[in-house]
């Protein structure tokens, strides 16, 4: 009984020193507007980023090819979209190719990338009688200025939140997953059975 | 080892289908219904296996044990990981519905190949019995690397070089699976040898 009760010990202990928290099966893309740029996270898991994930980004109305890219060790690129692509004000598709017949995909709006092109300065009045730029300020701050400036608070504010919407995407078994599919697996046992074994009228 | 949605082309996504239904009909065909209960708790096991992964380089790869079922199982392993892997597909999103023909075809084929192979070997003495355990575990694994890796060549040349890299990245979950594979049969053989048919044949 010892001999056996070890062997056992042995086997359970061979599959928990390789198995780990991660899941490998699912590749997940997340992306968003940072800043001047789009940020692109890849995973497989929150553990486990993709690395040297390949990546394309294309026009999501035409499905012209924008760029091209690699993830790098954290699973992460920073995307630079061109302006003539930003003013046609098309949606952007980001495609991952993560290996071993894994992919999947992420599209941005064109709503979204809206906050990528630069602020336009305040069109002149009148033409005809040029005059000296004014500036709209506002207790003596440059309003342009204290656009941007808002729009870095948001940034840094935002980031928070977006990486909980990534982490949200990430779609990792629950327990309860596992055992509604065993569930489901004897079920259908029982059913087979029902049908094999049924009484049969006369 | 499961394939996504969009990857493989449509002609491919069909001949994995078709040949996993003839596979299904063929092994609800031959099905020992006494053994519902042994095909129900296999396929338990393999939804359950794919969820223990190895970390491994770059990527990782989990337990399949496709050769366990198709040790035991024979012709029913088709059915049988047809529903685990469309549970999978649906509860945990791995794979996907499209990919279910291929994906079934790519573990159950090896693994109904290994059963004709070394099926017999079990009822034989120890060392035949430990080296067909072994070699039925591995090399399912093996086969199923190298189907994936077919169906990932033939559907888009770009994806060969990934291929080749499935088939090394699962060198240490053929050698795995192949221990566990011995361990369960050892103990089965010992515990409960009406389980391995050997007084039948």
């Amino acid at each position: 009984m010892q001999y056996y009760i070890v062997r056992y010990c042995l086997a359970c202990l061979l599959v928990i020193c390789f198995s780990g928290t991660g899941f490998a099966h699912r590749v997940n893309i997340f992306a968003y507007v940072d800043g001047d740029a789009i940020q692109v996270e890849c995973y497989f898991s929150k553990s486990q980023k993709v690395t040297h994930g390949k990546l394309t980004f294309s026009d999501l109305k035409t499905g012209v090819i924008l760029h091209e890219g690699t993830t790098d060790t954290q699973g992460m690129f920073r995307f630079h979209p061109d302006m003539n692509f930003l003013e046609s004000g098309h949606g952007l598709n980001i495609q991952l190719y993560a290996g071993e017949g894994h992919q999947n995909h992420w599209q941005i709006e064109a709503e979204e990338l809206e906050a990528l092109l630069p602020v336009q300065p305040a069109r002149q009045e009148t033409e005809s009688a040029p005059q000296p730029p004014v500036t709209k300020t506002l207790h003596g701050i440059d309003c342009n200025e204290l656009e941007e400036l808002i729009g870095k608070i948001m940034d840094s504010k935002l980031t928070p939140i977006r990486q909980a919407i990534a982490a949200q995407q990430d779609s990792t078994p629950t327990l309860q997953d596992i055992i509604g599919g065993i569930g489901w697996i004897l079920g259908l046992l029982g059913l087979a059975t029902y049908i094999r074994y049924r009484p049969r009228q006369q | 080892m499961h394939i996504s949605e969009g990857v493989l082309s449509p002609v491919l996504l069909s001949c994995g289908y078709v040949l996993t239904a003839a596979g299904t009909y063929v092994g609800l065909h031959k099905a020992d219904y006494g053994r519902l209960t042994t095909a129900a708790v296999l396929a338990s096991f393999f939804f359950v296996a794919s969820l223990i992964h190895v970390p491994l380089g770059p990527g990782n790869v989990h337990l399949i044990l496709n050769g366990l079922l198709g040790l035991f199982l024979g012709w029913t392993v088709f059915p049988a990981l047809l529903v685990a892997l469309l549970l999978q597909a649906v509860l945990f999103r791995y794979g996907g519905i499209a990919v279910l023909g291929i994906n079934t075809f790519d573990m159950a084929f090896p693994a109904l190949l290994c059963h004709c192979l070394f099926r017999s070997w079990l009822c034989k003495n120890n060392i035949f019995r430990i080296a067909g355990a072994f070699c039925c575990g591995a090399l399912s694994v093996a086969g199923a690397s190298l189907c994936t890796a077919a169906a990932l060549a033939l559907s888009n040349e770009g994806f060969l070089t990934s291929a080749k890299i499935l088939f090394t990245a699962h060198i240490p979950i053929m050698i795995i699976e192949g221990c566990l594979t011995v361990l369960i049969v050892s103990y089965i053989a010992k515990n409960r040898p009406g389980l391995l048919g050997c007084a039948q044949s």
